[in-house]
């Protein structure tokens, strides 16, 4: 159920209406089985995955700060995990209606077959020995505990994590070395389905835990609760990653839907729907036909289809979360920022404040800081930035080029780094024209760097680098034109982008009168109307 | 009071500005109103495209030939406009080969008849025709002309629309009023169920009586998988040039449904889907039907751009089970080279050339072997 779907608009609309009607108890409960359903559609079997993780982090976050969990906690989180084993795993739902389709036979249809029994019995198994060992634990030194139940949910989470995300890419590098041994490995590959968001509920139950053992945060004592901030559907599918230390007390306490609410929130979702819809879909298959090529590409080929990607990415994933942060918002919460005009960058340390902040941010927190950050000696915190975007990197996808995307940003990191402290003045420069220098040149140190991001092989990405080397200046464009929607998009797009950028971030409604700023938003629905005939393509940022 | 006062004169302010968009479309692109006139501006063709199927038709047909749009001749069966590509008289010696399909048919036929100057080239196309059309085309051929060799063009983003029985469902942009039998399979065997007009007089005399054009919708809405009230019914909202853009929205994403359950462009055909099934065994009769008649049989296989072999792949084995001379676009024009393709899904001229050269190759090769054959009994 993307947010570009009809499936989606009739969705919101039901459960926003619902939501309105209700307690703010009730509201959450409501949240946390929508979530659940907008989860489950895309495939119910990924429920189970997202309850487990939240179930693990949940019992770790109280065990790590109060050292015990009642006895009624324990029985719900362990008949929970069985139970949603037992609904989700272990029932055979692709085979409903596949054995006739009266209810005997749909009932008959449903029973587990011998591995949902196996499933099941292995998690009965798993939850007891749990339970049995808890009295064992309970007595352990307060330190030794808090410390092994931050290990277990952290394995426990990254284990889940490697094992459907990295492990064929494990399972891929072991078989070329084997090859290159001269043996024979066969093949080895797993047919693994990817979980969509799992990278990014993953994160947010893993600074829970850690934020729990930072004492940052109390943990939360009631598991719906919890589970709605891991499982809130605005967030769920490809972030902002929000932190659990901004985004429980939304749940706990009672939300106001302020007019302001509303506002933004229609705005958000509007803008959102237009660098979506308008611009990535439009430019789709122009990308595509370039990148998917089975031609030589030219050097004019290989210039445009990068620029355009530059852009599909970007209006892609901010589109998602401006839609995220909308929906948020219409139900009265505030979601982190996610973007803020990157390409306005300067340099890499600005880029990385304005792209994909949540993720950043949880690097630089989780990872960065914990290396030594930028303290110590320059090697040092020259191996901690390279480490830091090298997870990043491969967050972002089980290859290389992703490592070696991930990796590039670090070493432009690094020497801009080494370029500020060489620099005898502090002081940066207000001239405009350097200014604009400055953005342009990042711009089109960024736009290389989408080039490995995108390519689908290392030899791809030398073929392209090789074009624009040694093609430089072919002109012949065999890039399909982008829609009409896209074309007329465009300027539009740069007018209200620079604008953003101008007043920092504040709404047309904030800046302008109301006349204008209703014209832009007007241009908007039409251009959307005009982009919905595009072919829809999936949001880009659902795969990590 | 005053959030709700400030909340509609934003709503005002915008639906104002769709209004202004909406007004200024429609007149800065008019689309032409004379029906004879074929090339209207790009984008008042654009802006046109999501007028509903009755709109459309209203525009292009008149009493009278002269007055309506040329494309309203295209197609039908009933009064069929073959066409003898070959500019000079052929010695009775040659073979005859005629091409039956879409606007590609008829292009690889011109070419052929450029290349081939031993053969007489005739083709009997109809705008973004699909199988079922050029299935009926050559039953309805075959029965007045017999060809040495027969050509049937099959391209793949047509077979998803085998199970249509018009061009005004079979498209949605650009609409044409002729029609076809709708095919049905069972159990191995072809049947098919006439529409109720294959002329274009029958097509006037349905047009512009009320209750005949309602029978015919309500014979659509039973027989034609892709007929759709809301795209076909003509209504006021046809004036706004925004509704007609969510209505080409509503299109596209509907038809994009349908078609996604016979073909996509990742997994290719469903071997399962009905159309499938119908157009192997069009493959199996047509060869049957030409064989009786003492034609060749030769299958030319479309390859849209970005659809890969699909198509080939599909028919490989009923071609080669059935011993039917084909050829398959793939060999020559890779179908993921952009550079081979025209945006409008033709062949570039060139890559046209060389098809022709290789469907004549095919076509004598198949010949000679016929010949030899006939001779060794």
């Amino acid at each position: 159920m993307p947010f570009n779907s009809i499936a989606f608009f009739v969705f919101f609309i039901l459960v926003y209406t619902i939501y309105r009607l209700l307690s703010h108890k009730a509201q959450n409960l409501f949240l946390l089985a929508a979530s659940y359903v907008f989860f489950g559609w895309w495939d119910i079997r990924f429920l189970f995955l997202i309850i487990l993780s939240t179930s693990l982090d949940f019992a770790c976050g109280i065990m790590i700060a109060d050292g015990q969990i009642s006895l009624r906690k324990r029985l719900g989180i362990s008949s929970g995990i069985i139970i949603s084993a037992l609904f989700f795993l272990a029932v055979p739902w692709r085979l409903l209606g596949s054995k006739g389709s009266g209810l005997k036979s749909i009932l008959l249809g449903l029973v587990p077959r011998r591995e949902g029994w196996l499933i099941i019995a292995a998690f009965i198994l798993l939850v007891l020995t749990l339970n049995l060992l808890y009295s064992r634990i309970v007595y352990l030194d307060n330190q030794r505990r808090r410390k092994l139940f931050l290990v277990l949910s952290i394995t426990g989470n990254l284990a889940i994590l490697c094992l459907f995300k990295y492990f064929n890419f494990f399972l891929e590098n072991l078989e070329a070395i084997i090859r290159g041994l001269g043996g024979n490995p066969g093949n080895l590959h797993l047919n693994i389905v990817l979980p969509v968001g799992i990278s990014f509920y993953t994160f947010m139950t893993m600074s829970y835990t850690i934020d729990v053992y930072k004492r940052r945060l109390s943990p939360a004592t009631k598991f719906y609760e919890y589970a709605l901030f891991v499982a809130f559907f605005p967030k769920l599918l490809a972030g902002p990653i929000e932190r659990a230390t901004s985004f429980l007390p939304q749940i706990t306490a009672k939300r106001n839907i302020s007019a302001d609410h509303l506002i933004r929130g229609f705005q958000q979702i509007l803008y959102g729907l237009f660098k979506k819809i308008v611009i990535a879909d439009g430019v789709a298959k122009s990308v595509s036909g370039v990148f998917g090529s089975t031609y030589q590409i030219s050097w004019a080929d290989a210039i445009v289809g990068t620029l355009l990607f530059t852009f599909q990415i970007y209006c892609d994933f901010s589109g998602y979360s401006d839609i995220a942060t909308g929906t948020a918002n219409l139900l009265g919460f505030n979601l982190m920022r996610n973007f803020n005009f990157p390409y306005f960058a300067r340099n890499p340390s600005e880029f990385w404040g304005r792209w994909h902040i949540s993720l950043s941010s949880w690097f630089r927190d989780y990872v960065f800081f914990p290396l030594g950050g930028p303290y110590g000696s320059t090697t040092r915190w020259i191996r901690n930035v390279l480490i830091t975007f090298f997870v990043t990197g491969l967050w972002h996808g089980a290859a290389w080029n992703y490592v070696l995307w991930g990796l590039y940003h670090g070493i432009m990191l690094c020497v801009h780094r080494l370029k500020e402290t060489l620099r005898t003045s502090k002081k940066r420069s207000r001239n405009p024209l350097k200014k604009a220098v400055a953005i342009g040149s990042f711009f089109i140190l960024t736009s290389l760097g989408w080039i490995l991001f995108r390519s689908r092989s290392i030899d791809q990405i030398l073929d392209i680098f090789r074009v624009l080397v040694n093609d430089l200046g072919n002109l012949k464009l065999n890039v399909e034109v982008p829609t009409k929607a896209a074309l007329l998009g465009f300027p539009l797009f740069f007018i209200l982008e620079s604008l953003g950028n101008k007043f920092r971030g504040k709404r047309l409604d904030e800046v302008f009168p109301v006349p204008i700023w209703t014209a832009a938003y007007a241009t908007m629905i039409f251009l959307i109307i005009l982009g919905l005939a595009n072919v829809p393509a999936g949001f880009i940022y659902f795969i990590f | 009071m005053r959030k709700l006062g400030k909340f509609t004169t934003i709503v005002a302010w915008i639906i104002g500005y769709l209004l202004i968009i909406d007004l200024g479309i429609n007149v800065i692109f008019p689309y032409p109103k004379d029906p004879r006139n074929i090339s209207p501006s790009a984008l008042a063709l654009f802006f046109e495209y999501g007028r509903s199927v009755e709109g459309k038709l209203a525009r292009m047909t008149r009493r009278t030939d002269n007055e309506s749009a040329p494309i309203l001749m295209s197609g039908w069966i009933g009064n069929p406009q073959v066409k003898t590509v070959s500019g000079i008289e052929r010695e009775t010696s040659t073979p005859t080969i005629t091409v039956y399909g879409m606007s590609h048919a008829l292009q690889l036929a011109d070419d052929m008849a450029k290349l081939g100057p031993s053969a007489k080239i005739r083709s009997f196309g109809a705008a973004g025709a699909i199988p079922s059309w050029s299935y009926a085309a050559y039953l309805s051929d075959r029965k007045q002309y017999h060809s040495d060799v027969v050509v049937l063009s099959i391209m793949t983003i047509g077979v998803p629309f085998i199970c249509t029985t018009s061009g005004t469902t079979n498209h949605f942009d650009s609409v044409w009023p002729y029609t076809y039998p709708r095919l049905v399979q069972h159990n191995g065997s072809l049947g098919s169920l006439s529409p109720p007009f294959i002329s274009l007089s029958g097509y006037r005399e349905y047009f512009y009586d009320s209750a005949k054009w309602r029978s015919y919708k309500h014979w659509l809405k039973e027989n034609d998988k892709y007929y759709d009230s809301i795209l076909y019914r003509k209504t006021i909202l046809d004036k706004s040039s925004i509704f007609r853009m969510l209505r080409r929205a509503y299109a596209y994403s509907s038809r994009r449904k349908k078609q996604a359950e016979v073909y996509d462009e990742r997994n290719g055909f469903n071997q399962e889907s009905e159309e499938v099934k119908i157009l192997l065994t069009i493959i199996e009769n047509f060869a049957k039907d030409a064989r009786n008649d003492d034609s060749l049989p030769v299958i030319y296989i479309i390859n849209n751009l970005f659809t890969g072999s699909h198509l080939y792949d599909l028919l490989a084995n009923t071609l080669k089970n059935n011993d039917i001379a084909f050829l398959s676009s793939h060999k020559i024009c890779a179908p993921n080279d952009p550079r081979n393709y025209l945006p409008d899904t033709h062949f570039v001229p060139e890559k046209n050339l060389e098809l022709a050269k290789a469907m004549l190759e095919v076509v004598r090769s198949n010949l000679e072997d016929k010949s030899v054959h006939r001779k060794k009994h």
